[in-house]
Order: structure tokens, then sequence, then C-alpha cells
């Protein structure tokens, strides 16, 4: 019975913990996808800032060589090579260290771009005047094209993370763009940054799930030992605060009870001491349980005596059913270290238990039953009235 | 269209995880094959650096030769005094400049490959530029 209610209960509890860990992984995978979106839109939200930030820089120094060059630029910076350094000089002091290239270009009859500035002073790496520049993405000619600046996001490559284009206009057209590559520095230190928020995130989910485990555990513990205390310890079957703490909470409209009890049984321990008296105990609510459905209740009431409750049987059923029982425990001797010990029970039945009446009530009309059997000269049945 | 085939180059070999050495290998066998219709082309180099890049070389049709004379291609790293007369692809856009025998460029700019044919050398030595490398043809130099 104690297997039974164990396995009934680890079952019950292995489907709860499967539950809460779907719980869990949905919680988990919500949370997840909620972060997920949060930092992709704080990065959206820096890389926006970074541009604007690169922009309204640009737009200053357009406003300087639209001045200082009368709106002539591009004939202006072709001619003179002093004003060329003049403009580098410019580029370099507003080129922060976060752009890794910052030059202006122009297109030439073929189409082809080519460099006339360039922030860079490192002669191995500097682009002179005239060299080819070669556009990576169409939105080179988009800038030159709609007069607007323009974004691209590298992904190939590996130094380069954003290169900004601003068109420098000059009476309705562009004559050339200034180029600003962001370097990817600056995306990693972003992400890196963000990376620690991310791993705190992940420590958060994991401590998480580690406390909602240690609860279920300590849940199921706590349970499984509250189950513990309904089990008679000596027979394994329930005993009497089962009864009263579950049974009597849950009674069906109409049940039976059966109180059974062991005839003679103090001459048996007085005639072959405890040991054998509990053996013979035990044996009984063996036999009995043989006999019983898994809706029945097999609860250990006293020393001797057993109550069984039962749902959905007719009289006559329930008599068939003390009888089977009956007849089972005194069909065979109980052999306990060589001691062979014939047993009787009798038996006192209620068939007419009712939910509404008082429980106790239904309970003294199985046990004058039962003492009737006694008096009758027990080893036998008796239904109370 | 330049840029296109730039982009796709890179698309492919960046998901491939390519070394530098890879692609400068990759951009120089197309450039050496787009000149040249044989079933061989023979390249000479002195340069360590263009050893290596050769190395990375997967067309059995480009192949390595330790005569300059027998060679359809030189590769020149620095501006080196070659004497075989042969046309060149240099990595420099200032040795391009200067060296008549120069007939394309390949170099890294602010981080983008940068290819360059001079028309009028190629014509010095009739060649073509077929296939998708025509782009970058330029009849500047």
């Amino acid at each position: 019975m104690f297997h039974q209610i164990n396995s009934g209960i680890i079952n019950k509890k292995l489907f709860q913990f499967v539950i809460l860990i779907l719980i869990m992984i949905s919680f988990s995978f919500v949370s997840y996808t909620e972060y997920k979106h949060t930092l992709k839109e704080t990065t959206k939200k820096l890389n926006e800032k970074v541009i604007l930030f690169h922009f309204e820089t640009f737009s200053a120094l357009n406003k300087i060589y639209e001045k200082d060059t009368n709106k002539h630029f591009l004939e202006a910076v072709k001619k003179s090579r002093k004003l060329r350094e003049s403009f580098e000089d410019m580029l370099r002091l507003i080129r922060i260290s976060t752009i890794q290239n910052l030059f202006v270009i122009a297109k030439d009859k073929e189409n082809n771009f080519y460099f006339l500035l360039d922030s860079d002073q490192n002669s191995k790496t500097r682009s002179n005047f005239m060299e080819p520049f070669e556009p990576l993405g169409n939105f080179w000619n988009d800038c030159y094209k709609y007069k607007k600046f323009q974004i691209f996001h590298h992904h190939n490559t590996k130094n380069l993370w954003i290169t900004i284009a601003y068109p420098i206009i000059e009476n309705n057209q562009t004559v050339a763009i200034i180029g600003a590559d962001i370097s990817r520095s600056l995306y990693a230190n972003i992400q890196s940054n963000l990376g620690d928020f991310s791993n705190f995130f992940l420590w958060i989910l994991l401590l998480s799930a580690l406390w909602f485990v240690i609860l279920y555990v300590l849940t199921l513990y706590f349970r499984k030992k509250a189950y513990e205390g309904y089990i008679d310890p000596l027979t394994q079957v329930y005993n009497r605060k089962y009864l009263y703490d579950i049974v009597l909470k849950k009674l069906s409209r109409n049940y039976q009870l059966f109180m059974l009890d062991i005839d003679f049984f103090k001459q048996v321990n007085d005639a072959y001491g405890h040991d054998t008296g509990d053996f013979v105990l035990q044996e009984v609510a063996r036999r009995i349980q043989r006999f019983m459905r898994s809706e029945d209740s097999l609860i250990r009431y006293g020393g001797e005596e057993f109550l069984i409750y039962t749902r959905d049987l007719t009289p006559q059923k329930a008599l068939e059913f003390a009888e089977r029982i009956r007849g089972n425990i005194q069909s065979s001797p109980i052999v306990f270290n060589e001691i062979s010990c014939h047993v009787t029970v009798s038996i006192g039945v209620n068939p007419y238990a009712e939910k509404e009446k008082p429980f106790q009530e239904m309970l003294k009309k199985a046990d004058e039953a039962l003492y009737e059997a006694k008096i009758s000269g027990r080893d036998c049945v008796r239904l109370s009235k | 269209m330049k840029t296109v085939t730039l982009l796709l180059i890179m698309f492919f070999f960046s998901n491939l995880g390519a070394s530098d050495i890879e692609w400068e290998s990759l951009i120089l066998e197309k450039m050496l094959t787009s000149m040249s219709s044989r079933n061989k082309v023979l390249i000479y180099t002195k340069s360590i650096k263009m050893k290596k890049i050769v190395e990375y070389l997967t067309d059995a049709r480009v192949r390595v030769t330790k005569n300059c004379k027998r060679a359809d291609f030189v590769l020149l790293e620095e501006d080196e005094k070659e004497l075989c007369n042969k046309p060149e692809i240099v990595f420099n856009y200032r040795i391009y400049l200067h060296n008549q025998n120069a007939v394309g460029v390949f170099f890294w700019q602010k981080g983008r490959p940068t290819i360059r044919f001079s028309l009028k050398r190629l014509e010095q030595f009739n060649l073509q530029v077929r296939g998708e490398l025509s782009k970058f043809v330029s009849s500047n130099q």
C-alpha cells in the first residue's frame, strides 16, 4: 500500500516537475527574447548616437569648406596644394579615435571615385590626391545621386564597422563626399560593455533556475514526510490520522465501512510473544489488501482492529467482500519462526453509510455489527441494521 | 558592378574565414587568369611575400617559374628593376604609377581591396582583361 502511495506521489510529482521545468524554460525563453530585444534596441540607439555625433561634425566641416572656397570647393581643392593641406589639417583636427579613416573623395568623368583629401599622415597608408578609391557598397553613388548622407554597415570587413558618406553640395550638385570609417573597435567596445550585462542576466537566470529546483526538491521532501505520517510503521497500511485527515474529507455519498478484529489476538501475543503478534498483524493486513481495489482504503484503527473504507458496493456485494476476506484469513495458518497460528477474524459491516450523516455514527454501526459477530461466536461477518 | 564583384568576393571569403593572404592570392589569381586565355600562366617573383601568396593559388593553370624570361607575368612587391621586360602586376599604387610595365595593381586602401588595370599598358603588351575584372580597366594611366 505504502509503495502504491509513494509511486502515486512520485508520478504526480514527476509530472509537476516536468510542468515546472516547462514553465521555467518558457520563462527563460521569454526573458531572453525580451533581453535580446532590449539589447538590440540599446545597440541601435547607441549606433544612432554615434552616427549623429559624426553627422554634426561633418555638417560643421562642410560649412567651413563652403566658406573657405566660396562655394567652389572642388576646383579650389584641385588647384591648390596648400588648400588641400589646410583642409587635411582640419580633417585631422576633427578625427577622433573612433574614426579609422577620414577622407574626401570625388568622381571623375568616367564615374570612378578618386581621393581629394585624406586625414592619414602615414606615408605607407595614406591615399594621395587623385589616387583611385574603390567603393564598397552602392551608398557612395547614392550619396552623390540623392545628395543626402548615407550610412553603411560593414559585415564582411575585419576593421570597419560603419561608414558614413556625407555630401558636399554646391549649386544643388554633389561635388565631393566626406567619408568616415568608424572603427569596429568602437562596436566591440559597446558590445563588450553590453556583454557584461549579458553575463549578469545569465547568472540571474541560472540562479533563478537553481532556486526553483531547490524549492521543488524541498516541497517534494516535505510532502513525502507528511505522507509518511499517515502510514502505520508496523503494517504499512494507513493509520487513524489518515482516516480523519484524508478519508473524512473525500467521503463518497454512499460508502461502506468494515470493522475487522482479529479473534483472540491477546492469546497469540501471550502464547508466542509480541514478535509473533506483530507478524500476525502484518500478515493479516497483507491478506486483506489482496482483495482491495485501488480506491479502497485499509486503516489500522486500533491494536488488532482494522477499518476498511469502500464505496459503490451494494449490501450484498459488501457482505461477499467481507466473507472473502474472512475466508482467506482463516483458510491457511500464519507461520512465523516455525510457529503456526490459526487466525480468524470477525467483521462488522455498515453497508448503508451516507456522507450526510455523522461519520462517528456510521462507524458506531459498523462497530456494533462487529460486536454482534463477536458474540455470535467469532470468525463470521455481520451486517449492521 | 565593380562594387558587386568586390563585395561578392569579400562575402565569399569572409564566410570561409579566409586570411588576408588567402584573399590576396584569390584576387591575384583572378587578375592573372582574366588577362590570359592560355592553359598555362607562368609567373615569376623574387619577393618573399609574393612567394607566400603564390603558395595559396588554387588554379592549376597558374604556375611559378624560376626563369624570368619564360614568365608571362612578373609580380613586384617593391620598386625592383626587372630586366626581362614582362608585364608586371604590382601591389603598390605609387609603383603602378611610375612603372611602365605595370599592367595591373592590387592594393588595400582604407580597408578596401583596390584593383586597377592600365588600358594603355595592357595594349602595349597585347593583353586584354576578360570577364568580371574588365570593369577595373582604366584609361587614366
